[in-house]
């Protein structure tokens, strides 16, 4: 890490140098292991790829001006050259005052672990194989399509010229599997999950649970179109949440005035079973840092209490456009990049965005959430909320999801689309459930730690 | 006045790589010319009418091919461009090396015309 | 350059690695954005990028950010263990066709290197386009210019001998219009791409473009809707470059042989007839003026044209050198990858429907009552095509009729496709941005107006 540092100060010299007043380097180092095993065309094969990415982020300030660039290339050469073409590119930037001062960064727990880190490929075919013993044990006729483990170390570190000079490091590991069962090959599905540390990823349990979920996913039934209860499951709801909905939560969004939720703290804007965090420092949650992206230490942040709005996320350069302080939201994040662990990255200029969602569960189990259903619907899985317009309104097919009759599952939805707007849906909520599961988004950053909750109705089409 | 067309062309006499610029009126005399350095100046031997007649050639070569306007003649050696535009009663003439971006040069010298049309449009004769 | 590279493939075969590759990509880019007039962004960016590939009984891959010896040759040591390891574990080991080791240098064609420009430059001209654009009509509430330039170095070396560098130069600009009146909006999307440098800036004429977009936005404003059901269709080049894309990704051998995958079903149709006898279709990595052009391809393999389609028979798939073994075929240059951390696979690259010899109207003539669609507004592809497009037109017996606003529609590759009737004489090509999970491949499609005897529209 030395050496990240003393690259990183190299870094702020060679701006001084150009006559920056101001600047910030970020270096993130990405080591990632994926171990995948496919069958294609009726023959399994292998596929082992190792990725090492390291970048460095730089943003510099000139006579009051801001600009970004970055590069992967750390010769000397390549960045003198990065920081003349930042400068070079710097804009007005309402708000910005100079770079984050240094704080006592945050600390947090479970996100890193030596064995995970250093995780041997033996190692890894040993938890494959015990990940796939326990699916097979559920059943023999569930066939294995596809089976892979990754994992993953990121470092970063953040060097500024207003001091401060910080660095982390955090591990990954995540599992998943593609299966389908024996006759009935046109239904697949695919399953992940993925944890900051290998004792906290129960391949078990997880193997059981997927074997569960396919077997309970062949008996395909059509519904018919109509408003249903419906439980959603984290995944599900992370699909809703994860973009109109935090998008509008974001300070930059409200100030520019884009933000339907301008202008509503202190109102009700969702079911008074609703509690909602933004928490950077949750243990062992996937986007769990020390600090945010610009070196600001991370927090819990209230952002619904029993469905009224609280607050928003910040960032320094917002904050200081309201006169508050930063909420640790700083995140190195665009559309479309996307990771299945941790989307940030050196070549995204940073913005406000969420770190890790965290819905307050409630005290009803599973099994009560469906026993109360006469009539509706569990949806385990749908179409990414990534086209979701501003506004919050979605049609987004069902991908799997089960049908349930009075207070039992019954069988699998065989095509359907639900049809709402997200911020009408939270008003909606009837129950939440007392379980937690951390999911990711498609195509986004971020994470939803959330229990199954419950919607008193949802507008579902059949495509039958 | 020729101050003004001066300002004007600044524009197009601040881009890198050129090396000469010309104003025509609708007849063809040069109102304006501007050299980088003296040594561009003695090199170049293009009259006005000969700026204006290749101009005029081209919207002919244009209709005569079923075309509609002509609204700019663009020549490339190997080591210069040359360019010609009309807006209204004025005509621009830029010459200029390859290092020139010839994207901007010829934003500027649509911008050019079009601007000593705009301020100068019935003053030059 | 050379010797680091051929070091680090000799440590592969000392290991005892049956063939193994090391590709290098250093790219300079600089992107900026202009929304209304106002700088949004612009972000200048020097990439490097590095993969070590080796053959031990199956596939061992990673990719780094450094070129130093000592980072590449520890990569190679865990490559070659990670291949070892999985081929115990597969039934079949994995095989690639024999290849010649070509040695050569492409360089940079006769182009303004972008890396020469000054970003304010680059800015002037898009802020002029801006202002073109804008001060057509009030009406225009919204502008989106989206610039980018890259010019990329690449380097490939073998255990087989071949080293290859090739630098490629991209320009592309992206515009949106918005216009709106009332309740009613409406977007147009114009595009400018090339493997080209700076002076595609200048060729393709972007105010012109933005002028005529701006105009063309404005105009759609009062167009009626266009009705939903099925007709008889006419297709612009760029629509028909969506179709020839969508339609050469499923020649790619690596979908191929997963018949279960979105993209996978021409699996088993060599020989067959897979659409109308209307299309040839051709992917052509090689030829000037084209969005995408490479000498080499990621596997160092000489590119060159292949028909994979003609008249409606499935002839070949394109291939890297494993799925050439394993259909006993030629690898003709069409592996690619985004950049080398991607491992390559059998992409196309421009994918060309062919032309023939009738004219646009003569392809309309016979149509009493049909549409003709213009324009990709945006797009998904697999075997169901399902498109936005910018605008239409009413074909009424034979003749153009009046402008509608832009439909959605759907072509089920594996139906539709036998659908077209005829394509004309003229070409054009649409350049494109293919989007895969984290991957992004600059392609693009090209071809004919091409006529559907019947397409869904609408609903």
């Amino acid at each position: 890490m030395t050496d990240i540092f003393s690259i990183a100060n190299r870094v702020l010299k060679i701006a001084e140098e150009e006559g920056a007043d101001h600047c910030e380097v970020y270096i993130m180092n990405r080591n990632k292991t994926d171990y995948t095993f496919e069958v294609k065309a009726g023959k399994k094969t292998f596929n082992g790829i190792s990725s090492t990415i390291r970048g460095i982020a730089i943003r510099a300030a000139k006579g009051g001006k801001l600009g970004f660039g970055y590069s992967s290339d750390f010769s000397e050469e390549a960045l003198r050259f990065t920081i003349r073409s930042v400068l070079s590119v710097a804009e007005e930037t309402q708000g910005f005052e100079g770079f984050t001062t240094p704080k006592t960064v945050s600390e947090v727990k479970g996100t890193y672990d030596d064995e995970t880190a250093n995780l041997s490929i033996e190692k890894a075919m040993e938890l494959i194989d015990l990940f796939e013993d326990s699916i097979k044990g559920v059943n023999e006729d569930i066939l294995i399509l596809e089976s892979s483990l990754r994992h993953c170390v990121i470092s970063t570190v953040i060097v500024n010229t207003a001091g401060v000079e910080v660095e982390e490091k955090g591990t990954y590991i995540g599992i998943g599997t593609t299966l389908s069962v024996k006759g009935k090959e046109k239904i697949t599905y695919p399953f992940n999950s993925s944890r900051r540390t290998m004792n906290s990823l129960d391949l078990e349990k997880l193997g059981e649970t997927a074997a569960n979920d396919v077997l309970r996913l062949t008996e395909k039934k059509s519904i018919e179109t109509g408003d249903y209860e419906v439980i959603l499951s984290p995944k599900v709801l992370a699909e809703l949440l994860s973009y109109s909905f935090t998008t509008s939560l974001c300070a930059d969004q409200v100030q520019a005035k884009l933000s339907v939720l301008e202008g509503k703290v202190g109102e009700k804007i969702a079911s008074e079973k609703l509690t909602l965090y933004d928490d950077g420092t949750y243990e062992e949650g996937l986007y769990t840092t020390k600090f945010d992206d610009e070196g600001t230490p991370t927090q819990k942040t209230l952002l619904i209490e029993k469905g009224v709005l609280k607050g928003f996320l910040y960032d320094s350069i917002t904050a200081n456009i309201d006169n508050v302080e930063s909420t640790g939201n700083c995140v190195r994040w665009e559309p479309p990049t996307w990771d299945v662990f941790f989307a940030r990255s050196f070549s995204c200029r940073p913005r406000v965005w969420m770190s890790n969602l965290v819905i307050e569960p409630g005290s009803k189990k599973l099994d009560e959430l469906v026993g109360e259903i006469s009539k509706g619907l569990f949806l385990l899985n749908i179409f990414s909320g990534f086209t979701m317009s501003p506004s919050g309104d979605f049609n987004l097919p069902v991908v799997h999801g089960y049908i349930i009759e009075k207070g039992e599952i019954t069988g699998a939805i065989k095509e359907a689309t639900i049809q709402g707007n997200v911020f009408e849906t939270l008003k909606g909520i009837n129950a939440v459930g007392a379980d937690i599961d951390i999911v990711i988004p498609d195509s986004t950053s971020g994470s939803l730690i959330s229990p199954h909750i419950r919607l008193e109705k949802l507008k579902v089409i059949s495509a039958d | 006045m020729v101050e003004d067309i001066a300002s004007v062309v600044r524009d197009l006499s601040s881009l890198y790589g050129v090396n000469s610029v010309v104003v025509l009126n609708s007849e063809g005399e040069k109102i304006y010319s501007w050299h980088r350095t003296e040594a561009d100046q003695r090199r170049f031997q293009l009259s006005g009418k000969d700026i204006k007649d290749t101009f005029d050639i081209n919207k002919e070569f244009i209709r005569l091919a079923g075309g509609d306007q002509l609204r700019n003649v663009i020549l490339r050696g190997r080591e210069n461009i040359a360019v010609i535009e009309q807006s209204g009663s004025v005509i621009v003439f830029a010459f200029t090396d390859m290092r020139a971006n010839l994207a901007l040069l010829l934003i500027r010298v649509r911008r050019v015309a079009e601007n000593l049309a705009k301020r100068f449009g019935g003053a030059l004769i | 350059m050379k010797d680091v590279l051929e070091r680090a493939v000799d440590k592969a075969m000392e290991l005892g690695a049956e063939y193994a590759d090391v590709r290098v990509q250093r790219t300079y880019s600089n992107t900026i954005r202009i929304v209304n007039g106002r700088v949004e962004r612009t972000i200048p960016s020097v990439e490097l990028t590095a993969s070590i590939r080796v053959l031990k009984g199956t596939w061992g891959f990673s990719s780094l950010t450094s070129i130093s010896e000592t980072d590449l040759l520890e990569a190679v040591d865990k490559t070659f263990k990670t291949a070892k390891v999985g081929a115990e574990r597969i039934p079949e080991p994995v095989k690639i066709k024999e290849v010649k080791p070509v040695e050569d240098k492409v360089r940079l064609g006769d182009i303004q290197d972008p890396r020469e420009i000054p970003i304010e430059e680059k800015m002037e001209i898009i802020f002029e386009c801006d202002k073109a654009a804008r001060s057509i009509d009030a009406r225009i509430v919204r502008t989106d210019y989206n610039y980018s330039d890259s010019v990329k170095e690449k380097y490939f070396c073998s255990s087989e001998g071949s080293y290859i560098e090739e630098i490629i130069p991209f320009t592309e600009l992206r515009i949106v219009v918005v216009a709106r009146e009332g309740k009613v909006i409406q977007q147009t999307i114009g595009r400018i791409a090339a493997s080209a440098g700076q002076e595609l800036m200048a060729y393709a004429d972007p105010l012109e473009v933005s002028e005529r977009l701006a105009q063309d936005t404005v105009k759609l404003l009062s167009a009626k809707s266009p009705p939903s059901g099925r007709y008889p269709v006419v297709v612009d080049n760029g629509i028909t470059g969506l179709i020839a894309l969508s339609t050469g990704l499923m020649t790619s051998a690596y979908f191929a042989l997963m018949p279960e995958s979105e993209l996978g079903s021409f699996a088993g149709k060599l020989g067959q007839k897979v659409c109308s006898e209307a299309i040839t279709l051709t992917d052509d990595p090689t030829s000037a003026g084209m969005p995408v052009i490479f000498h080499y391809d990621e596997e160092g393999i000489a590119a060159e044209p292949v028909n994979m389609i003609e008249s409606g028979v499935l002839k070949t798939y394109i291939h890297s050198r494993e799925t050439a073994y394993k259909f006993n075929a030629e690898p003709r240059g069409h592996s690619r990858a985004p950049n080398a951390l991607f491992q390559p696979k059998p992409i196309v690259s421009n994918a060309i429907i062919k032309s023939s010899d009738l004219s646009f109207e003569e392809l309309i003539e016979d149509v009493k009552e049909g549409i003709y669609l213009r324009g990709v507004v945006g797009a998904t592809i697999g075997r169901i095509i399902q498109c936005t497009t910018m605008m239409g037109y009413r074909i009424v017996n034979g003749e153009i009729g009046e402008p509608l606003k832009g439909a959605t529609f759907i072509v089920d590759a594996s139906k539709d496709l036998f659908n077209v009737d005829a394509v004309a004489n003229d070409f054009d090509v649409l350049p494109l941005r293919l989007i895969e999970g984290d991957k992004f491949y600059p392609v693009s499609g090209g071809g004919p107006h091409m006529k559907f005897k019947e397409l869904k529209i609408g609903g």
